[in-house]
């Protein structure tokens, strides 16, 4: 807790990009006030959004840790702490549960307790024994197995059938991250998937009402979420990201991955296109002697163009598959990948829907840490939102939701009646 | 019947009066350029040529010339004689020249001819372009004839599947269909002279298509919804008559439109699932006769097509009438082709035995056999030491442009 009573809340992201650590706590008005900020790169101890060496990513999360406690000014003893942490990577995956209850109340009223009961039978799937449930939320609810309705209290029926979007994992991968937490003195860690973080951050109450793909492009894979009457409808997660972009450039053109890394990262394309370019001069030395090679611009944009059409196509097809595209009404990206000037182009010729770039809104504080452009950051941003919109709903604070979260049940009832609300934010 | 595709783009809209460039791409572009100019009905269109031959470029009639010469590539001033990355260097090169040309318009039209090295080269340079500046674009591109090189129709192929994403609208028309409608022994010279020229009045039709909302307006818009973004086989239709041809200039411009060769035939007509047909006339053009002709053509017409009907006036046209449709036959799954996965992978036909060889009363079902042409090799890059993360069994670390089989010119 806080001087003023507000609960600090911690944030860690172990992204393919970078680690990195967040202190925040709500405002009065439900903004964000960030307190500190450390990040570290990853030097590949986290590969496509899953730690793959545990030591370096433990001392790299050490080390950041460390540098934004620093940035607090005062010294908190971690086991009492509430810390959340992003969870992506191939592993996540989601279902849809359905559960029904019979409403035998002679008023034929569906009530708060029902629908609870009917989301508690829904969230009662049969799955690998390897997957945990991170996170569940409501998607729709049948009223008679016929009237599709988003809020279902208060209407008439015979039978109610709560339909959730429930989030799995891999449960060695969260417990790799625990252990790493431990190491550092947590008691224990909150996963949070990184695209229902960014929806707290970056969308608007109207964009999660009328129907909104979230996409969060990011170094190492691309996770998406589509928001429809505040309920999800469909989420995933892509194989692919920026570094593959880098990696096409570097195979395709014979450069070095780093050179086109940067390049990607600081918009060369469009700067050289801008100084009137139509090729990038790069230096070879061969033999002794330094030869210039002289690369059109014009192959930077061909390979760059395939690559991210190809992932946005991908997402498409999968919304596709699953029914999903007609719900769509704009699109939101976000993720160091929104950084790269023809993604939101390329975006919103595949999808034909208008698309935005998102970054955090309502984020005050010590922004000036924050060496990357905001939508780097979104869903660091928005885990800090996520925490405390749960927090607010707590009726004891840290302790409360602790208990909550201890308690599958309550812990379920409190996301799925306070998400609507909390990404209202 | 010509293949079409569609991307949606934001911001298209109808086109002004005047605001419509054809760029003429390569030696055939040009060729139809030239053509297009002596058309005076298609006097309200600027044109624009673009090549590496610089002989070509000094005999054209073209309002403005891009002479795609690039310094850092090797060059002779001569063409790029067939060679596809070097014309695509070579186009990228007149970049910000293309763009200057442009971006001021409300409209641009691509022709050329696929499969030798300019045109194919540079088209995906030109979408790019228009797509920056937010200009909508339609390629009407010609395939390579049947019995020409293979390596000129996998040049078109290629070419074509990497285009089709990125330009708004694709109309390749095959050139065996050119010459579907001539007999056998029409002149070799003139038949290619009427190839050209049908072409060229092709694009003066397209580009009447969407000229401008003058009486019945039909516009790029209504294009992009007739076609709604999907993949169909396309046919366009072009008559013209003066008054002094006959009385009924309008249905005798129905009856050349109908008899043009890239509209397919009267079965082609039947097949169609949506169709866009336009009357362009000069200040005298009549309502009554407006009418009649446009009622005509929905009678030749299947009954329950979509059908988008458009009427305009222009100075240009006096004394005479211009007919356009063009009809759209969707394909059954109008998705884009997926890219071949394993390139290297081929089927080919068996070697089929002579009959006397062949063992009496044994039938071998087979028509084809695969034939193993040794694994694709890929460059996975900083990923080759990282396990494999196969999504929907394709391994996404693998450069795209490899798995689609791309050419990428990586300079000199």
């Amino acid at each position: 807790m806080s001087s003023s009573g507000r609960t600090i809340i911690t944030g860690i992201e172990f992204g393919t990009d970078k680690i990195c650590v967040i202190h925040g706590m709500p405002d009065q008005n439900g903004n964000i006030e960030v307190l500190s900020f450390a990040s570290r790169p990853s030097k590949n101890s986290v590969v496509k959004g899953v730690i793959v060496d545990q030591n370096a990513a433990l001392a790299i999360l050490r080390e950041a840790l460390e540098e934004s406690e620093k940035g607090l000014g005062r010294a908190f003893n971690r086991s009492e702490r509430l810390v959340y942490f992003l969870v992506n990577g191939m592993h996540v995956s989601f279902r849809f549960g359905e559960g029904t209850v019979l409403i035998y109340a002679p008023d034929k009223k569906v009530t708060r307790e029902l629908v609870a009961q009917a989301i508690d039978n829904a969230k009662n799937l049969a799955v690998s024994t390897d997957l945990d449930n991170i996170q569940v939320y409501d998607s729709s609810f049948l009223l008679d197995g016929r009237k599709r309705t988003f809020n279902p209290v208060g209407q008439l029926a015979e039978k109610l059938t709560a339909i959730v979007h429930i989030v799995f994992a891999e449960k060695k991968r969260l417990e790799t991250v625990k252990v790493i937490l431990r190491e550092l003195g947590f008691e224990d860690g909150y996963p949070v998937f990184v695209p229902f973080a960014d929806a707290y951050s970056v969308l608007t109450a109207d964009e999660q009402s009328q129907g909104t793909l979230l996409i969060d492009y990011g170094a190492g894979v691309c996770a998406y979420v589509l928001l429809y009457q505040e309920g999800v409808l469909f989420s995933g997660v892509l194989p692919t990201g920026v570094n593959n972009v880098a990696n096409d450039l570097s195979v395709a053109l014979d450069l070095p991955y780093d050179f086109c890394h940067k390049f990607i990262r600081e918009s060369k394309l469009e700067t050289l296109r801008a100084e009137g370019k139509s090729c990038i001069e790069y230096m070879v030395s061969s033999g002794g002697s330094d030869k210039i090679r002289r690369i059109p611009l014009d192959s930077f944009e061909k390979v760059m163009d395939l690559r991210q059409r190809e992932t946005f196509s991908l997402i498409k097809n999968e919304l596709e598959r699953a029914k999903a595209l007609p719900c769509i009404n704009s699109v939101v990206l976000t993720g160091g990948g929104a950084m790269i000037e023809s993604a939101s182009d390329i975006l919103k010729n595949v999808m034909g829907l208008p698309v935005r770039v998102g970054e955090a809104m309502n984020v005050t504080g010590a922004l000036s840490s924050f060496r990357s452009p905001m939508p780097c950051y979104s869903a660091i941003l928005g885990l800090v939102k996520h925490a405390a919109a749960l927090e607010a709903d707590s009726p004891s604070g840290g302790n409360g939701l602790r208990r909550a979260m201890e308690n599958a049940g309550d812990h379920l009832m409190k996301s799925l009646f306070n998400l609507g609300k909390a990404l209202k934010v | 019947m010509m293949d079409t595709t569609t991307n949606q783009s934001a911001g298209l809209s109808s086109v002004p009066l005047g605001k419509a460039l054809v760029i003429g791409l390569g030696g055939c572009g040009i060729r139809i350029l030239d053509l297009l100019r002596a058309n005076p009905r298609a006097g309200w269109l600027v044109t624009l040529a673009v090549d590496t031959d610089g002989d070509v470029l000094a005999k054209t009639r073209a309002d403005a010339v891009i002479n795609a010469s690039a310094d850092w590539s090797p060059r002779s001033n001569a063409g790029c004689g067939g060679d596809v990355i070097r014309g695509e260097r070579a186009i990228s090169h007149e970049r910000a020249n293309l763009t200057a040309h442009i971006k001021d318009f409300s409209l641009v039209i691509v022709t050329g001819g696929l499969g030798g090295g300019t045109a194919t080269g540079g088209v995906r340079t030109i979408a790019s372009v228009a797509r920056a500046e937010g200009v909508p674009a339609i390629f009407l591109l010609t395939t390579p004839f049947s019995f020409e090189a293979h390596s000129r129709r996998k040049n078109a192929d290629d070419c074509l599947q990497e285009i089709v994403p990125v330009a708004d609208v694709v109309l390749t028309m095959p050139n065996d269909l050119l010459f579907s409608t001539l007999p056998p022994d029409t002149p070799a010279e003139h038949a290619f002279a009427m190839a050209a020229k049908e072409m060229a009045g092709t694009v003066a039709g397209i580009a009447a298509i969407l000229r401008c909302r003058d009486l019945v307006g039909t516009d790029f818009a209504t294009f992009m919804r007739a076609l709604n973004k999907r993949r169909a086989a396309c046919g366009v239709g072009v008559g013209f008559a003066e008054n002094s041809d006959g009385l009924d200039r309008c249905a005798l411009a129905l009856s050349r439109m109908l008899d043009s060769p890239f509209l397919g035939g009267k079965e082609a007509l039947k097949r169609a699932d949506a169709a866009i047909v336009t009357l362009t006339g000069g200040p005298d053009l009549e309502l009554g006769e407006m009418k009649r002709s446009l009622e005509l053509a929905a009678d030749v017409l299947p009954s329950g097509i979509e059908l988008i009907s458009g009427a305009n006036v222009c100075d240009e046209a006096a004394g005479s009438v211009q007919m356009t449709a063009v009809i759209f036959q969707y394909a059954p799954d109008s998705k884009p082709e997926p890219a071949p996965l394993r390139p290297g992978r081929k089927t080919v036909k068996p070697v089929v035995p002579p009959v006397e060889d062949a063992l009496p009363f044994v039938s071998d079902t087979r028509d084809v056999v695969e034939v193993e042409l040794g694994l694709p090799t890929y460059d996975r890059g900083i990923f080759e030491k990282q396990p494999s993360v196969r999504f929907h069994d394709v391994d996404l670390d693998i450069p795209t442009y490899q798995r689609h089989g791309s050419s990428i010119d990586k300079g000199n």
